[in-house]
């Protein structure tokens, strides 16, 4: 459906999804009257609830003021646990069958207890996952799995098989391997799709089925090659990064390509993040889902993972390398605890590299943009 | 002042459309000032600019056709048609800065709507720099507010709080609280002057944190309107432990920052914008090209 459109337009239809993400979701579920498990919101390991034949989407932050959400969860948490206790709250979550929290941040922990009583309808579960990297986190982390295919299996009311957990996780590897096509493309052509594109095709991959978004990508990536050669590559070349659990709001993206930069790299998790790297497919396949976990954290450490191993500053200075970029723009969300606590050694490692760098707090209602935007084209004009 | 018959026939010129005032600072082809104007009319008022431009030229006894290249600066920067390209105050205030003061190593402007911090290079590049990104707290308005509830004219407002040697805590630094705290403090008796160095401390404080996020290196200049404001110079002195270069003129340093930057681009010093366009080619391959997939992506394509 999506073959006679062009690459403009195809992109437009994922922005509008994006933009409107729980719809397609809503759709799904009359034509096909199964179940909804929505995540909240990173590391879950949504191939083994695709597995059970229910749809798992990510659930996203919205853009709009906190209102009805005030009431239950305090205004110094970050904007994206607030954000989906308040659409909770406001009754827009009332079409999840399943919840799934995570014990990744104690601010997510507290909004999954939240969210839980505000959707008493709602089978609410948890999603262990045990951070670390020592002998024993493999297998910890496969009990986890386990305890949610427990859950899982309840919930659907059917065995999950290691056959179907592999099949999910193909359809799954292939998205990502298409969306880290894309990727390559874009690093090499940063002007071939804005960053708000890239933003539009992860977040509508996280809320739709992924075999739709998989169709879509297979249309969408020969039409973005062949423009390639057309486009006419300009601006400072910036890395982004953070921006954990809320996707950087579209129009700080603006701001960014406005001011003369263009993004040539992220580690975003509404980004690269969430498609680093495949699950193999020739092992068995929790084992591999536990495998995955740890190894994604190595090609994108994340601050939550508690990773000994791993060096989030340092990995951003080899990408700064790696992607040629100038110039490292970090936006976090205001009360981000993981990011506070990493961002002083961020600071040192690029000041030690000579890599100038700009910190955006942003603060879910995004109270000063003129400042933003005066901040962001004076860092932009120090590179050329 | 100058004007066109005695010097030389090439000018340029800066102009600072700030959130309370507009300025213009036009100069030669030899960099020297030639004549400048600030007005003030309200909130980022075009028609202040307008004037300040008007005011300049007649001045320097130029008509608009003589000027060879125009760059913008400030809040409404974007909105000046006659401008080639528009830069923001932060670099514009680093360059002129280190125009007037080549030493010069931080920039501490106060501003009507905004405070920064600028690290400068010996160029007068931008090293670094913080800026107060929450509200009006440190800034001109915050003054403005706080002296409309004294009933004092922000102009005496330096001289007055200088003769307070009293020490009086504003503790609140949300221009809307400050505003009720003074209230308070006239309330139970406190003097205007007292509450007027109260706050110029309150402001000095907030500037110390932003001082300390870009570094406090020597000189230390300040500019803007707030640098006209000698009880609040004074408190920051005080507070950083450093004596601050205050020009003739802060208020036009933007300005005439903005105007050197037009040199640069009418004489092809700095290039101009198109062919700022394609930098990519004139950067150098990443150190480790051997082990980067993009890298060997890029060589495979090519
Ligand atoms: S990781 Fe940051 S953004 Fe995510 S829930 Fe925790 S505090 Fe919020």
């Amino acid at each position: 459906m999506y073959q006679n459109l062009s690459s403009d337009e195809i992109l437009n239809k994922l922005a509008q999804i994006a933009a409107d993400p729980y719809e397609r979701a809503k759709e799904w579920k009359m034509e096909t009257g199964s179940k909804i498990i929505g995540c909240y919101i990173m590391h879950f390991p949504e191939e083994l609830l695709h597995a059970a034949g229910v749809l798992p989407i990510v659930l996203q932050v919205k853009e709009e003021p906190i209102t009805t959400g005030h009431a239950y969860y305090p205004s110094y948490f970050c904007g994206p646990t607030r954000s989906i206790v308040d659409q909770a709250a406001k009754g827009e979550l009332d079409f999840l069958d399943g919840f799934v929290g995570g014990d990744y941040c104690i601010q997510a922990v507290g909004g999954a207890e939240v969210v839980g009583n505000l959707l008493p309808k709602v089978n609410n579960m948890f999603f262990r996952l045990p951070v670390g990297n020592q002998a024993w986190t493999h297998g910890d982390i496969v009990t986890g799995l386990k305890e949610l295919k427990r859950d899982i299996e309840r919930f659907a009311a059917k065995e999950i098989s290691d056959e179907e957990i592999l099949n999910s996780i193909r359809i799954y590897n292939k998205n990502r391997s298409l969306i880290r096509e894309i990727y390559e493309l874009k690093s090499v052509h940063p002007s071939l799709l804005s960053s708000s594109d890239m933003l539009s095709i992860i977040k509508s991959s996280m809320v739709i089925p992924k075999e739709e978004h998989n169709e879509i990508l297979e249309t969408l990536l020969p039409k973005l090659q062949a423009n390639k050669d057309s486009i006419k590559e300009e601006g400072v070349r910036v890395f982004l990064s953070g921006s954990f659990c809320g996707a950087p709001k579209n129009e700080i993206l603006e701001l960014v390509e406005q001011s003369g930069a263009v993004v040539v790299g992220d580690d975003l998790f509404h980004g690269y993040r969430y498609i680093s790297d495949n699950i193999t497919e020739d092992r068995e396949p929790l084992a591999a889902i536990a495998a995955h976990y740890i190894d994604k954290n190595t090609n994108v450490p994340c601050p939550t993972r508690c990773d000994p191993k791993t060096d989030w500053p340092q990995y951003l200075v080899d990408s700064m390398r790696k992607y040629k970029a100038d110039q490292l723009v970090i936006v976090m969300a205001q009360f981000c605890e993981p990011h506070m606590f990493f961002y002083p050694d961020i600071k040192d490692a690029m000041q030690e590299a000579g890599i100038p760098h700009l910190l955006l707090e942003i603060s879910h209602e995004l109270d000063s943009i003129e400042t933003i935007k005066t901040r962001l084209e004076a860092f932009v004009e120090m590179a050329v | 002042m100058t004007s066109k018959s005695d010097g030389s026939s090439f000018f340029t010129m800066g102009v600072d459309s700030g959130s309370l005032t507009g300025k213009a600072v036009i100069i030669d082809g030899n960099k020297r000032i030639v004549s400048y104007s600030v007005k003030q009319l309200g909130f980022v008022s075009q028609k202040a600019v307008m004037m300040a431009i008007d005011d300049a030229l007649e001045k320097a006894g130029l008509v608009l056709d003589d000027i060879a290249y125009t760059v913008s600066t400030g809040y409404g920067r974007k909105r000046l048609e006659i401008a080639g390209k528009n830069l923001t105050e932060i670099s514009c205030h680093a360059k002129g800065a280190n125009y007037l003061f080549p030493e010069v190593k931080t920039v501490i402007d106060i501003g009507g709507q905004d405070s920064k911090v600028i690290a400068v290079d010996p160029s007068g590049n931008v090293k670094n720099f913080a800026m107060n990104d929450k509200c009006a707290a440190g800034t001109g308005q915050f003054l403005e507010v706080l002296a409309r509830a004294l009933d004092v004219e922000l102009t005496e407002i330096g001289e007055l709080s200088m003769q307070s040697d009293a020490d009086i805590k504003i503790s609140s630094m949300c221009t809307t609280f400050a505003e009720s705290e003074v209230i308070s403090l006239v309330a139970e008796g406190h003097t205007t002057v007292d509450i007027l160095s109260g706050m110029h401390k309150a402001i000095s404080g907030r500037m110390k944190g932003l001082v300390g996020r870009v570094g406090l290196q020597k000189p230390v200049m300040m500019t803007g309107g707030g640098a006209k404001n000698i009880g609040l110079v004074h408190a920051l002195e005080k507070s950083l432990g450093e004596s601050i270069f205050i020009p003739d003129e802060p208020q036009i340093i933007g300005a005439l920052g903005a105007a050197l930057f037009a040199n640069d681009f009418a004489t092809g010093n700095r290039k101009k914008v198109e062919e700022e366009q394609d930098l990519d080619k004139a950067r150098a391959p990443a150190k480790d090209c051997g082990t980067c997939s993009v890298q060997n992506y890029q060589l495979n394509k090519n």
